[in-house]
Formats: C-alpha cells, sequence, structure tokens
C-alpha cells in the first residue's frame, strides 16, 4: 500500500496566501530610457514585500511556538526541540514546492503588466482543484493507519473543501479590484484601489488563520502523544486514540469543529449556496448510506 | 411569517432523507405544501443531535467494517491459502468475502443480535463495487482497496456535513431550528406508550410547543413501525397529531 505523508496544501499554505496577497505594497517605478537617441521616462507599477526575506520562517516559528504552547506535549518531549522540529518541516516543505514558491515571488517582482495578484490567486485554486482527490486520498490513508473514527477524517476533509471554496470567494475579490485598480489612471487612485482589495481580504485570512490554527493543534497534539522519537512526529506510524488524552482531544477536536463552522458561517456571506451539496442519489454509496441511516443505531454492530 | 394554519415538527427521518434524497416525493411533497402555505417546518434541539449522532455512528461503523472486518478477514484468508499480501485482488478475495458475510449472517441468525439488513447493504456495497473493478480489469491491491472505499465515505460524509450545515446549522433551507424547554411528565407520558427514547423526546418537544404556543402543531415522520402505527393512541391521549409528510398539510386545514 503506498501511504502517502504529504500534507494538504491547506496544512501548510496559509501563510503563503498572506504572504502573497497582504504582505506586499504597490510601488511606482520611474526609469529614463533610450530610444533611437532620444530619452522616454518610463512609468512602471510593481509589488514589493513589505516583510523581510526572512519572515516566512520567523511566522512558522511563531506558528509552532504558539501552537505548542496551548497543546499539551508528552514529557519526553521538550517543547522547543518540537517547535524547531515541526518548523524545519514547514519551511522544508515549503522550499521544496518550487511552483508555490515561485508564484508568491512573481507576485513581488512582477511589472503591474497583467495580473500578478490574479494570477497568483488563480493558480493556488487550480493547484487546490487538481489534487483535491490526492488530499482525500491522504486523509483516507490516515484513517486506515489508525484506529480514530471516521467522522475524525471526515472534519480534515470538510476542512480541505472550505478551503478550497474560500479560494474561490477570494478569486473573486481579487478579480474585481485588481481590474478596478489596472484602470487606474493615476498611482494614488492604483494604490488605494490594491488597499482596499487587502482591507477586503484581510478578514477572510484572519478566519482561516484562526482555522488553521485549530486544525493544526489538533494534528500536532495527536501526532506528538503518538510518537516516541522526533524523528518520527511529523509522520507517526499509527495514530492510537488510546494514546490521546481523552478530555484534551475533545477540547481541541471542539475548537477545530467550531472554527471549521465560524468560517462557513463567514463564506455564507459571499457565497449563500456553498454549502449546497447536489447528492447523487443514484450512486452506490450514497444509496448504501441512506438505507443505512433508516436502521436504529443499534444495528450498527458487527 | 408563519401560517395562522399551525406547524410542523419534523423526525429525524424527515431530515436525513431531505440530506440523503431517500423518499424523495413524499418530502419534496410536504417542502411544496410548506412553502405555499407558509408553513413553518420546525426542527427540536432532540431531533438536531440525533442526526448528527446518527451520521457519526453510521460512518464509523462502516469506517470499521472496512478496516478492521474486512481487512481482517481478507489477511487471513491469503495468509492460509499462501497468497502473497501484496498480490493483486481477484475471484479468490470476493470469495473470502462471501464466506465472511455468510459467517456474519449465521452468527446474527443463531444470536438474534444485530439485524441482517444493515450487513446485506454493505456486502452489497463492498462486492459491485470490487466486481465492477476486477471487471474492468483493473489491477487493485487490498490495501488499494480500502483506500477507494474510504475515499468514497469520507467523500460522500463531508457533502453530508456541508448539507446538514446548510438545512440545520445555518438554517439556509425549509427548516427552522426550535429550542423547547423539555417536560420530563410529557416525556414520560410519550414513552408510556413504548415509544422510546429518543422519539418520544421529539414527540414530547412538539406537544409541548403545542401547549406553550397554542399552535396547531403536526409531528411529521416516516416511521412506520414504531410512531405511525400508533397515531391514534398518541392522539387520543396526547392530543398530538402524528402523520406521513404526503399527509401533513391536511391537518392542519
Amino acid at each position: 500500500m503506498t501511504i502517502a505523508t504529504v500534507a494538504p496544501l491547506s496544512d501548510y499554505s496559509g501563510s503563503a496566501l498572506r504572504f502573497g496577497l497582504i504582505h506586499i505594497r504597490p510601488i511606482q517605478v520611474v526609469e529614463t530610457v533610450k530610444k533611437s537617441g532620444i530619452k522616454f521616462q518610463r512609468t512602471s507599477r510593481r509589488f514589493e514585500s513589505i516583510k523581510s526575506p526572512k519572515s516566512y520562517e520567523e511566522l512558522v516559528n511563531l506558528q509552532n511556538e504558539t501552537i505548542f504552547s496551548t497543546i499539551q506535549v508528552p514529557d519526553w518531549f521538550d517543547v522547543n526541540k518540537l517547535v524547531d522540529v515541526f518548523s524545519q518541516d514547514n519551511i522544508s516543505r515549503y522550499e521544496q514546492d518550487e511552483e508555490l514558491k515561485e508564484m508568491v515571488e512573481n507576485v513581488k517582482n512582477t511589472e503591474r503588466k497583467g495580473r500578478p495578484l490574479l494570477n497568483f490567486i488563480q493558480f493556488m485554486r487550480k493547484r487546490f482543484e487538481t489534487r483535491k482527490d490526492h488530499y482525500v486520498e491522504i486523509e483516507a490513508n490516515r484513517f486506515l493507519r489508525s484506529n480514530f473514527p471516521l467522522s475524525f477524517y471526515t472534519k480534515f476533509v470538510v476542512y480541505d473543501k472550505t478551503y478550497y471554496s474560500l479560494l474561490k470567494v477570494l478569486e473573486d475579490i481579487v478579480r474585481l479590484y485588481e481590474f478596478q485598480a489596472s484602470s487606474a489612471r493615476s498611482f494614488i487612485m492604483y494604490e488605494k484601489k490594491i488597499n482596499e482589495l487587502k482591507r477586503k481580504i484581510s478578514p477572510i485570512l484572519d478566519n482561516l488563520d484562526q482555522c488553521v490554527f485549530s486544525c493544526s493543534c489538533l494534528k500536532r497534539f495527536t501526532m506528538v502523544w503518538n510518537s516516541r522519537e522526533y524523528i518520527e512526529v511529523t509522520n507517526p506510524e499509527f495514530l492510537d486514540v488510546e494514546k490521546v488524552d481523552k478530555m484534551e482531544f475533545q477540547r481541541l477536536s471542539g475548537i477545530f469543529n467550531s472554527k471549521i463552522r465560524e468560517v462557513r458561517g463567514f463564506l455564507l456571506h459571499y457565497n449563500p449556496d456553498f454549502l449546497f451539496k447536489e447528492i447523487d442519489s443514484q450512486d452506490n454509496t450514497t444509496k448504501m448510506f441512506g438505507k443505512l441511516l433508516m436502521f436504529p443505531s443499534s444495528s450498527f454492530k458487527i | 411569517m408563519s401560517s395562522s394554519l399551525g406547524c410542523f415538527f419534523l423526525d429525524t427521518n424527515i431530515i436525513l432523507s431531505e440530506i440523503l434524497k431517500e423518499n424523495t416525493p413524499r418530502i419534496e411533497q410536504l417542502k411544496k405544501d410548506a412553502s405555499f402555505h407558509k408553513i413553518t417546518c420546525n426542527v427540536s434541539d432532540s431531533v438536531e443531535k440525533e442526526v448528527d449522532k446518527k451520521i457519526q455512528e453510521a460512518s464509523t461503523f462502516l469506517g470499521d467494517v472496512i478496516r478492521v472486518t474486512i481487512n481482517g478477514h481478507l489477511l487471513e484468508s491469503r495468509q492460509k491459502c499462501g497468497i502473497s499480501l501484496m498480490d493483486p485482488m481477484t475471484s479468490f478475495d470476493i470469495k473470502a468475502l462471501e464466506e465472511l458475510f455468510s459467517y456474519y449472517y449465521d452468527f446474527i441468525k443463531e444470536t438474534k443480535f444485530g439485524l441482517l439488513s444493515p450487513l446485506s447493504l454493505i456486502e452489497e456495497w463492498v462486492i459491485s463495487f470490487l466486481g465492477d473493478i476486477l471487471n474492468q480489469g483493473i489491477e487493485i491491491s487490498i490495501g488499494e482497496f480500502q483506500t477507494k472505499l474510504v475515499e468514497k465515505l469520507l467523500e460522500l460524509t463531508s457533502d453530508i456535513d456541508s448539507l446538514y450545515e446548510h438545512l440545520i446549522t445555518f438554517q439556509r433551507s425549509f427548516v427552522k431550528k426550535k429550542s423547547i424547554q423539555l417536560d420530563s411528565r410529557i416525556t414520560q407520558s410519550v414513552n408510556a406508550l413504548e415509544i422510546h427514547y429518543p422519539d418520544c423526546v421529539h414527540i414530547a418537544s412538539a406537544i409541548i410547543h403545542q401547549i406553550n404556543s397554542k399552535e396547531k402543531t403536526v409531528f411529521v415522520t416516516l416511521d412506520f413501525s414504531s410512531i405511525l402505527d400508533k397515531k391514534q393512541i398518541i392522539y387520543k391521549q396526547l392530543g398530538i397529531i402524528c402523520c406521513d409528510p404526503l399527509y401533513a398539510l391536511h391537518h392542519l386545514l
């Protein structure tokens, strides 16, 4: 059996979204160019990063410090070392993800020609679209390597689907505001529109961050309590429900579930129908599940 | 704006049918009637909880059958016959599953433990899925087969989760949540008619609402075996109408 160990995009690209869409500012560059012996002034607009190049690492480190100060950690592990191990894992996955890294860099370096922010968010959305089946496979494999109930993994699939819906909402907002910015006659108007765009998407990313944080807390908690060595903490062989403290597990699951609900409630303002799914009632799995639910729960025994 | 005709209180099976598109003609008629006459379709806290619990229990049950029961039996059958665990699945594995399900049918018949039908639903689903794969000539290992089954369940249960939130949590469809302060005396009188938990709580919620709001209330259910077959005595003793969704409107007119 092939065991997928790579985490879904939503596990580590929340920060990339913030870097690609929020931690940028528009700048105007005026250059003097010579054409056929005549001097012209060429004005171009581009984005620059507000943060220093090391910020991604700092941000990831800070996130992991906060996570490990929130969850219970077994006494055979040192919290600082765990922060280090998980941060390095996040950073190396980001570093290895050349496509994503290049896209974030492109936003900062591309001239205003074209639609760099829209390109970025479309890239994120399309990439998620092409990989979403794989993300479900990851959760299926995690379920088979554990004795946690299936409903625990269902919530992670719900989380990924919510993330995807959120990318589509962001894409619509970016398309509208960047289009308005691109038709601005002056740089001041252009800057104003980009700032409006950032103000519009900031609360969405704030909501997403809280959801990503609660998801990370829950995942890290189950992972560290199912590991004995630092080398296995990011991908333990088996997740045993008996190895985690039930009260703490319920607390973290409760927070995670309520954060997903909050984000979904928030997304309804932008897309009132996003929770509505067309279930194929002729599909064998749906038919089987539908009939099964009509039996009393006491018959769910084998 | 609610109707002066009264209101409906919906049972768990109505919500589950709506989510999974079961009993569609009956549910569609109810929705059409409620919308045309502006009748509120209420869902009590107890129904809300039971819907959530049932979905979780069914998915846990199915997950465990795939992860433990099916996997364990397939591996054991192969080991007995010296077939490598990594080999692609064949008719041998389908026959091994036939043996597994036969064993459970015999066990259930002997002990009267559990019900035959949930098992036969899983049997039909698993065997037809594997049969289709083998008919297409696709090579699949036991691990990959399990993964595919779990993927299908995760896709479905995550969609059900969304529809549950659409319908109940965020009340984006025809259903309204109604919080009811329970009165144990009323719950016990429903229970005394041999209507067990949690059904007696669902009906008690509708009765309490009818008393408190003085609004004519109909409890709508598809449960023919333990509620609708007692509808006369429930009405006579407790004053609440219980009926099938097809007829619900006409009990308010």
